[in-house]
């Protein structure tokens, strides 16, 4: 019991550090309801997401008191199919503008780095409106590109190649994950042709990317199972862990009348503390 | 700890018509005839595999204990796994799950009917809006109907034969199914040898389907 112990004191401990990093780097801690809001007729349940959770609590505030951007992050368990897992939940709430990326991606690498574990690490990319004009342009009509997006959210990959197959066999090939050669070989030249500006943000968010140092590579079929993300979508893997590290994108949530929009992502705690530690030996 | 590509694979129906592919795409398969063995590690010159239980495909692969995985669609309905791909489908183990009874009629009125697909038979009882108990059974569901335990039974059948010879008739097919390859989401996008496994099996799969 006594290693048991001391392993969670450690991984406490390790928590306190990250959430300092983020306070250091001007991110406020801000409480969240543990449940999600109860529907008429419906029976509340515990959380499976801090996003809307965090978005609620910011919609408390007038506009006029909300300065943006804002930099918040909300810890704490979230539960899925009666499993439940901490994590960290990280916000950059920004007002139409698109510097939350640059800002999230470089904070990732200073989460990273501060763990000094020498396993490889892989970071990759999704992006909702770059998939919406692969579809757009292959043929399909919105009900389409709906469902395609639907069974990519859901993890049905097969499923949704189905509704590409019936154009071409070409499509569906970009739905699995593709090396920063084949994409810029390959899918760049065609998106410059047939989505001048969707090829341009996915040049600017890839650049973000690979200056963050970490193994990049682009996969339109990861979109994100959360209906609130609009734009890129992206996953931190460390190889060979099975589990995904990070999970984030850019968002768009409508609390009442009000459109919250901004980047950010989960930090999943279990996996990030199984990670080995390389031979700088724990935090940097 | 980077390691070779891992398959789970459902023991029974799938392993046995899964084998033929795996060696077309090229992989030696290590285990002798008749061999017990349930695993193999990841070699040079081919993927590791577990074999397992068809329920318990999913866990291993959401778990990342296994990259991919070789389960029936019908299990995938049946124990959803919400950390799962499902990247692909192969031409084995086809097979319907249906609705049989002793009459071709469908249920009239309140009903019992047998199933050890107690959440897909929910939801076609849902969808239908038919009012029914569902008897949960493992397996013999075909007994349910003779011995006065249920009057139908919600089952897979490859042939029929198995209905006939227990005097039983489809009344509706359920659902389609047969093999699908799955994959872990982290594996599948970290590890492009674990991509390249599911092409090669996929791709001999479709051509299989061709033929």
């Amino acid at each position: 019991m006594q290693e048991w112990l001391a392993e969670e004191t450690r991984r406490y401990q390790e928590t306190l550090q990250l959430i300092g990093q983020l306070v250091r780097a001007g991110f406020s801690p801000i409480p969240t309801d543990p449940s999600e809001p109860e529907e008429p007729g419906e029976q509340g349940r515990m959380r499976r997401d801090h996003t809307v959770a965090i978005v609620e609590r910011l919609s408390s505030w007038s506009p006029q008191r909300l300065s943006l951007p804002l930099r918040v992050f909300s810890s704490g368990p979230v539960y899925e199919h009666g499993r439940w897992a901490d994590s960290l939940d990280v916000e950059y709430v920004e007002d139409g503008a698109t510097q939350g990326e640059a800002e999230v991606f470089q904070l990732i690498q200073r989460l990273v780095e501060s763990r000094a574990s020498q396993a490889e690490l892989v970071l990759a990319l999704g992006h909702i409106g770059l998939l919406e004009a692969l579809c757009q342009a292959s043929g399909l009509d919105s009900e389409g590109v709906e469902s395609v997006r639907r069974s990519l959210s859901q993890g049905k990959i097969a499923e949704a190649k189905r509704f590409l197959l019936n154009l071409g066999a070409e499509w569906a090939e970009w739905l699995c994950p593709l090396s920063a050669e084949r994409w810029q070989r390959h899918l760049a030249p065609w998106l410059e042709q047939v989505a001048p500006p969707a090829a341009q943000e996915s040049q600017r968010l890839y650049a973000l990317a690979a200056a963050t140092g970490l193994s990049t590579r682009w996969d339109l079929s990861l979109t994100g199972s959360w209906p609130y993300y609009t734009g890129l979508v992206f996953s931190l893997y460390e190889v060979g862990l099975g589990q995904a590290l990070i999970k984030g994108g850019r968002f768009r949530v409508v609390q009442g009348s009000r459109e919250f929009r901004g980047v950010g992502f989960t930090l999943w705690l279990d996996p990030w503390f199984r990670r080995p530690l390389g031979s700088a030996g724990g935090l940097a | 700890m980077n390691r070779g590509p891992v398959v789970a694979i459902a023991k029974g129906r799938i392993q046995e018509e899964l084998l033929p592919l795996w060696s077309q795409a090229g992989f030696p398969w290590p285990l002798t005839d008749g061999s017990r063995q349930l695993w193999f590690e990841p070699g040079r010159d081919r993927p590791g595999a577990i074999i397992v239980r068809g329920p318990d495909v999913p866990v291993l692969v959401a778990q990342g204990v296994a990259d991919l995985g070789v389960v029936g669609r019908d299990l995938l309905i049946e124990y959803p796994e919400w950390d799962i791909l499902e990247v692909g489908e192969l031409p084995v183990a086809r097979c319907r799950v249906v609705l049989a009874g002793r009459t071709p009629q469908p249920p009239d009125g309140p009903f019992r009917v047998a199933s050890k697909y107690r959440r897909i038979t929910r939801n076609f009882l849902r969808q239908k809006q038919w009012l029914a108990e569902i008897v949960p059974l493992s397996g013999s569901l075909e007994l349910a109907p003779l011995v006065g335990l249920a009057p139908y039974i919600v089952d897979i059948v490859e042939t029929g034969r198995t209905l006939r010879e227990h005097h039983l008739v489809e009344i509706e097919t359920i659902l389609f199914s047969s093999a699908e390859v799955i994959a872990n989401p982290a594996h599948w996008r970290a590890k492009e040898a674990v991509v390249e496994v599911a092409d090669r099996l996929l791709k001999v799969g479709k051509e299989e389907l061709r033929a």
